[in-house]
């Protein structure tokens, strides 16, 4: 519909069009485009089935599995379990769910949530909504369609009256370029950006021109937004430069639109419709990057550009040919997201050990020698760390202890059980970051240290109740048993001999208090490392 | 509730032994950051030029320092002045909150990609917890509390700020009373080594952070007296005020006096461009008064030695009054205050024009106090870099020293 | 009567006349004679024009102040009129001479910031009061004191009623009080609370400024409502009170919530209400009004940032003195020189 031009952003991105002539799968396509940075280091070796299976179960499940499904997998001699797992998961309905909590928070960044905002992305999840057409949906809501219309929270929420505050149009502007885009644009509102010379005042403003002529219009019951027709063009001055500017709408590194014409009696021009047919396309090289980019930081726990939201041609990309390439085939595979996550986690470089094995007399290897410390995280060539996030680590706690189906039972009128709510509730406010920020690394505080030292409700956790964890352990008949039913509810892998002898001296010590003994053994489980990474 | 817990047995008080203050007194270097935030007018306070074009309304008085005069709203503190140094000469880049928030509180390092720290966090990282061992980093503000990581920028979530929302302890600072202190112990001694046996063989980093915030929970945990604001003596209360920064500015003493590195006071609300001289009678003297309390409280316990003490905004005001009778944005010329260790006693440094419009001497931007105040707490010129995952960073702008007339 | 007719007889219009002053300017008020204007400032002096003829002529100015000088009142059947300035100093001149000296002044009236001064009916007292919550009363010959009692807040704003036989107060939190001024106490309390809130941590608003009508039978006073810190957030307010039962007549807002401050409203013998305020960005209202009538019958937004308004004594000049000096950050040079604000005084004629 309107021309674009290829200006200097685009231009560095367009070698993304170039036909993929490598017939050989994706995933070892990305692997051996990684390995070329390893400039001679060695990589870590791929991790173990336990490792890989915890990994796999947060990322695509959201959750931790259970002890039986665990014990499963580890005995499963099949060499193709991985695969089949990626599969199961991917088809399980836990599947929507984990990625409609992961792109709540992404895209909401913790300013709140909705009941309809919640069903249309578990919906679209559900269905594998192809991205594109998500944010099609998302950037022109549509309050006609129930099962698209909770879309029109991302805006609604955005702009809605804040006390005495301006409303936010500047931050929904900001926003659609970050999260949309991977550009930063707020530097960019008053001047062009100083530091970064891709980034220019009319990017901005022109986006801005058509964010000023929506208003938000929710219901309790429903988030929507309307919008005004815009008369005339957006006049800007920079603050340093005096002379007076003027920009109509603007996709942001594209040309200007022209402001439609209103007819008198036909329907009024949707500038949002406009923007949602030109933003989200196969043209536009940011778009396809931006979530390439972001869909590989989820699974990899570093963005090939990072920090996720500047790209710009002084902050390239650690790996360009691999961001090029899944860039290209996310746009040639119709922006599937399933389709995405799966060919990244069968790769090496997604099943890589998080640690590098230790060296021995007797286990002398090049991996052993390397120092770990001086590795750095866009390097790959171990399995970053990666944050939970306050779902991820609710549901996996709960799980862990053996609390997660008795939570999950609605209550009898339908709605989640009060404990769950009131659990979710305080596991939010102590891990999740504060509204407006990305949650892209890990965050120890000390809120949070209180939170599991001191919280009643999850000391309560680790008590025994019917059928918990706890429960099942006291009913063990051996110390034997008893560590690896531990073991694999917990770190979701069968313990070794130093923690089962550490484990039975233990229980020996406390004989007189065994459940208490127990308890504090899954309680310091729970808030250590192992547990409150992805690793 | 606290109060209740804290009688029943947890050393109500203790810390307010003369010894402890004895003990800091012969120790580590403090900080106390006091942020005005959105502006506080120069010349309603520190740089005051009566009777000229932009002078405003108000007198001009005398202090304890002969020949140093300060805006009649600062009686209190003027009688404070021989312990003060006031920089008059201070130049800094950004005349919107936004920017001169973040510059003005990461002293404006040159731009290398990352996101620097505040001064509180990055005096958590280059000094650590005093020999306390409670958090370095407390941050006093109203409204809500919380950590506030992003204080740290790429040193890291444990180097934020531990804040205190209208000074209310955190949440869950209690020990769970199902638990006992012994099997506290037991238990935490079982997470650090199951987060030993982790960390072989991977990057430390994340670990350490993790074992760093337990820490400094369960200090704090030991210290919930800290919060108790019924022992405060009414004396004390009428010194400092009953209003928020009042409060806020005696719990701060209290912090200091626990031996938290750093403590942040903020106060909100200071952006007077409409009717800048009624806000200013009704901000400043909620500053002035409590403010003179605090520095005279410290330098009779012999903290001032070793406490310094900062009073910043992100910037000062313009001396233009505007057609709504306020002051708006100005970086161009204000003030900022300091006390206390490493900073020479009852000295003005730098001077503006008579009108109040301009630097008339040398311009002083936030980087040289950022090396003024990092030389003041005693960081010795080889810890005046971060490493970043092997970045090398200078801690402060590289193009600036610190000004040798602030310092003793 | 109604508005349309009110309307068509006194709408205010601009003449070519427009004094300007390079410094900004308080209060501008014609002398009862009708000959002067008077103006004081933000720099310490009062200046004079003589608007006898077609062009107003520039006169040597009041000089002696200190610091601001915020209110100045005429002292009836004298060619006197009484200052006060921020620094405590009230001064009386004879402002008809060619060269104004002050009768008397007085450099320590008050400590600090006199913030208003009115002057009996009879002319024979003023009474001051400001920043140090006092309520002093003084000779209008001699500058000796008469009397003086504390007052429980900040006082922003004075006047004596028409009768002489009350002083009435306003001060910060929006509370006017009626004074016995034989027994200096207080006979009732005027509710203009809506012109004060502690927003957040800040003191807000005031009662800014008290005057009656010719006959005493009514008082407005001019603030702001539910005012605000910052941008000083409030609707420019005008309260209208029936004097003989204190009861509230008309609250008449203008404008939106980020306004500001309604710095002057003074009766027309007719019995209407003119306002002025600044407004925000750059703007500003004048506006008139009839207490009995729900909306005004006249306003203005073309000339910005009214400070106050005075009515010649031929009841159809209007003195509207506006403040020129541009909100904004930062560093604005012209010709490499920081601009200050200046004033302006539209002549306006119904």
């Amino acid at each position: 519909m309107f021309q674009k031009v290829v200006c200097g952003l685009m231009a560095t991105f367009m070698i993304m069009s170039v036909l993929n002539a490598d017939e050989r799968l994706l995933p070892a396509q990305l692997d051996e485009r990684v390995a070329v940075g390893f400039a001679g280091q060695p990589p870590a070796p791929l991790a173990d089935d336990a490792e890989f299976l915890r990994r796999i179960w947060l990322d695509l499940a959201g959750c931790i599995p259970t002890s039986n499904d665990a014990r499963h997998f580890l005995d499963d001699t099949d060499p193709g379990k991985r695969s089949r797992m990626i599969e199961q998961l991917l088809a399980a309905p836990t599947y929507a769910q984990r990625m409609q909590e992961l792109f709540h928070v992404v895209l909401m960044e913790r300013r709140g949530d909705h009941e309809k905002w919640k069903q249309y992305l578990y919906n679209a999840f559900e269905r594998n909504k192809p991205w594109d057409q998500m944010v099609r949906e998302v950037l022109n809501p549509d309050p006609q369609d129930e099962n698209r219309r909770g879309a029109a929270f991302f805006y609604a929420k955005r702009i809605e009256a804040n006390g005495q505050n301006p409303i936010d149009h500047p931050g929904l502007t900001r926003d659609v370029g970050r999260l949309f885009l991977g550009a930063d644009l707020q530097c960019a509102q008053c001047h062009d950006h100083l530091f970064i010379d891709d980034y220019k005042q009319r990017d901005f403003q022109g986006l801005y021109s058509v964010y000023l002529n929506l208003a938000a219009k929710s219901s309790p019951d429903i988030p929507a937004v309307t919008e005004k027709p815009m008369k005339k063009k957006l006049e800007f001055i920079s603050v340093f430069d005096p002379t007076q500017n003027e920009t109509g709408p603007r996709i942001p590194f594209g040309l200007e639109i022209p402001i439609p014409e209103q007819g008198k009696d036909a329907a009024p021009v949707s500038l949002l419709a406009v923007l949602a047919s030109e933003l989200p396309t196969a043209q536009n090289a940011l778009f396809s990057r931006n979530i390439a980019n972001r869909l590989w930081f989820v699974m990899m726990g570093r963005g090939l550009v990072h920090p996720l939201d500047l790209h710009h041609s002084d902050n390239p990309p650690s790996h360009p040919e691999v961001l090029d390439l899944l860039a290209s085939e996310f746009v040639a595979h119709q922006y599937d997201i399933k389709w995405m996550l799966r060919q990244l986690a069968l790769s090496q470089t997604y099943q890589r050990s998080s640690r590098y094995p230790v060296a021995s007399a007797n286990a002398a290897s090049a991996a052993a020698s390397v120092n770990v410390e001086q590795v750095r995280p866009q390097s790959y060539l171990l399995a970053n760390e990666k944050r939970m996030m306050a779902e991820q680590l609710l549901h996996s706690t709960l799980r862990a202890t053996g609390n997660l189906e008795r939570l999950q039972q609605a209550t009898v009128d339908g709605k989640p059980n009060a404990e769950l709510t009131e659990l979710t509730k305080r596991f939010v406010a102590a891990f999740a970051n504060e509204p407006r920020e990305p949650e892209d690394q890990i965050n120890p505080s000390v809120k949070g240290a209180l939170f599991s030292l001191n919280d009643d409700l999850v000391l309560q956790l680790v008590s025994r109740q019917s059928g918990n964890l706890i429960d099942r352990l006291l009913a063990m008949t051996s110390d034997e048993l008893l560590a690896d039913e531990l073991y694999l509810s917990v770190f979701t892998r069968r313990p070794n001999n130093e923690e089962r002898n550490e484990l039975a001296a233990w229980l020996t010590k406390h004989n007189d208090r065994r459940e208490k003994a127990i308890a504090n053994w899954v309680w310091s489980m729970l808030t250590s490392m192992e547990f409150v990474v992805n690793h | 509730m606290l109060g209740a817990a804290a009688a029943g047995g947890l050393g109500l008080g203790t810390f307010l032994q003369p010894c402890v203050a004895d003990e800091l007194a012969k120790n580590d270097k403090q900080v106390l950051l006091i942020w005005l935030d959105g502006g506080m007018s120069q010349l309603e306070s520190w740089d005051p030029k009566p009777n000229t074009e932009f002078g405003g309304p108000f007198r001009a008085i005398p202090t304890s320092v002969p020949g140093i005069h300060v805006c009649e709203l600062l009686k209190h503190t003027a009688k404070q002045m021989h312990h003060l140094a006031v920089l008059r000469s201070v130049c800094t880049q950004d005349n919107s909150h936004s920017a001169g928030v973040a510059r003005m509180n990461r002293g404006d390092p040159k731009n290398r990609g990352v996101e620097y720290p505040y001064l509180g966090s990055a005096v958590a990282k280059l000094l650590g917890p005093t020999s306390s061992g409670m958090p370095p980093y407390i941050w006093i503000k109203p409204n809500s509390g919380g950590f506030k990581a992003s204080d740290a920028g790429f040193l890291g979530a444990k180097y934020g700020a531990l804040a205190l929302g209208d000074g209310k302890p955190p949440d869950n600072l209690l020990l769970n009373k199902s638990i006992s202190p012994e099997e506290d112990e037991l238990r935490n001694e079982l997470r650090r080594k199951f987060n030993d046996r982790y960390a072989v063989g991977r990057r430390t980093q994340w670990t350490d952070a993790n074992s760093y915030v337990y820490e400094l929970a369960q200090k704090l945990m030991k210290r919930d007296d800290l919060f108790d604001e019924s022992s405060f003596t009414d004396k004390d209360r009428q010194r400092y005020g009953t209003h928020e920064l009042g409060r806020h500015l005696l719990l701060a003493r209290r912090t200091l006096e626990t031996g938290v590195r750093f403590v942040k006071v903020n106060s909100y609300h200071w952006d007077s461009h409409g009717d800048n001289f009624n806000a200013s009678e009704s901000l400043i003297s909620q500053f002035d008064q409590p403010f003179a309390a605090l520095i005279e409280d410290l330098h009779q316990r012999t903290m001032l030695d070793n406490v310094l003490v900062i009073v910043m905004s992100e910037f000062g005001r313009t001396p233009k009054i505007n057609s709504h009778v306020g002051r708006d944005h100005w970086p161009e010329a204000w003030s900022i205050a300091m006390a206390g260790a490493g900073i020479r006693k009852g000295v003005v440094v730098g001077k503006t024009n008579d009108q109040g419009t301009f630097v008339e001497d040398k311009p002083y931007d936030i980087g040289h106090l950022f090396h003024t105040w990092f030389k003041a707490m005693g960081v010795p010129p080889d810890k005046m870099e971060y490493d970043n995952q092997g970045q090398p960073l200078p801690v402060a702008h590289d193009d600036c020293g610190p000004i040798d007339e602030l310092l003793v | 009567m109604d508005n349309t007719t009110l309307l068509s007889e006194f709408q205010p219009k601009p003449t070519k006349q427009v004094i300007e002053y390079e410094r900004q300017l308080f209060q501008a008020r014609f002398s009862p004679c009708g000959k002067f204007l008077l103006a004081s400032g933000y720099d310490a002096t009062i200046q004079r024009w003589d608007v006898s003829g077609s062009e107003s002529k520039r006169l040597n100015p009041c000089l002696g102040h200190h610091a601001w000088v915020p209110c100045l009142a005429f002292i009836p059947t004298t060619e006197r009129i009484v200052s006060a300035d921020s620094w405590g100093q009230i001064a009386v001149w004879r402002y008809a001479d060619e060269t104004p000296s002050p009768v008397w002044k007085n450099d320590t009236a008050h400590d600090g910031w006199v913030r208003a001064v009115a002057v009996s009916p009879d002319g024979q007292r003023i009474a001051s009061g400001g920043n140090d919550r006092m309520l002093r009363m003084w000779s209008a010959a001699d500058g000796k004191l008469l009397k003086e009692w504390p007052h429980p807040e900040k006082i922003f704003s004075l006047c004596f009623h028409p009768s002489g036989s009350s002083l009435v107060s306003g001060d910060l939190k929006g509370v006017i009080r009626d004074w016995d001024i034989d027994t200096a106490t207080v006979r009732r309390e005027l509710d203009a609370r809506v012109l004060y809130q502690l927003d957040k941590i800040q003191e807000c608003g005031g009662v800014r400024h008290l005057s009656f009508n010719h006959d005493g039978k009514r008082l407005a006073c001019a603030g702001q409502k539910t005012p605000g810190g910052g941008f000083s957030t409030g609707f420019p307010c005008v309260l209208v009170f029936d004097w003989d039962d204190g009861q509230l007549l008309r609250e008449m807002q203008m404008g939106k919530n980020d306004d500001g401050f309604a710095y002057d409203a003074i009766f027309h013998p007719a019995g209407f209400v003119m306002a002025t305020s600044c407004a925000f960005p750059g703007k500003g209202f004048v506006w008139c009004w009839t207490p009995q009538n729900e909306k005004p019958f006249f306003e203005s937004t073309s000339i910005p940032n009214g400070r106050s308004l005075s009515l010649h004594p031929d009841g159809r000049r209007i003195a509207l003195l506006v403040s020129k000096s541009a909100n904004g950050n930062g560093r604005v040079l012209v010709q490499g020189v920081y601009q200050g604000g200046s004033a302006q005084i539209h002549i306006l004629e119904f």
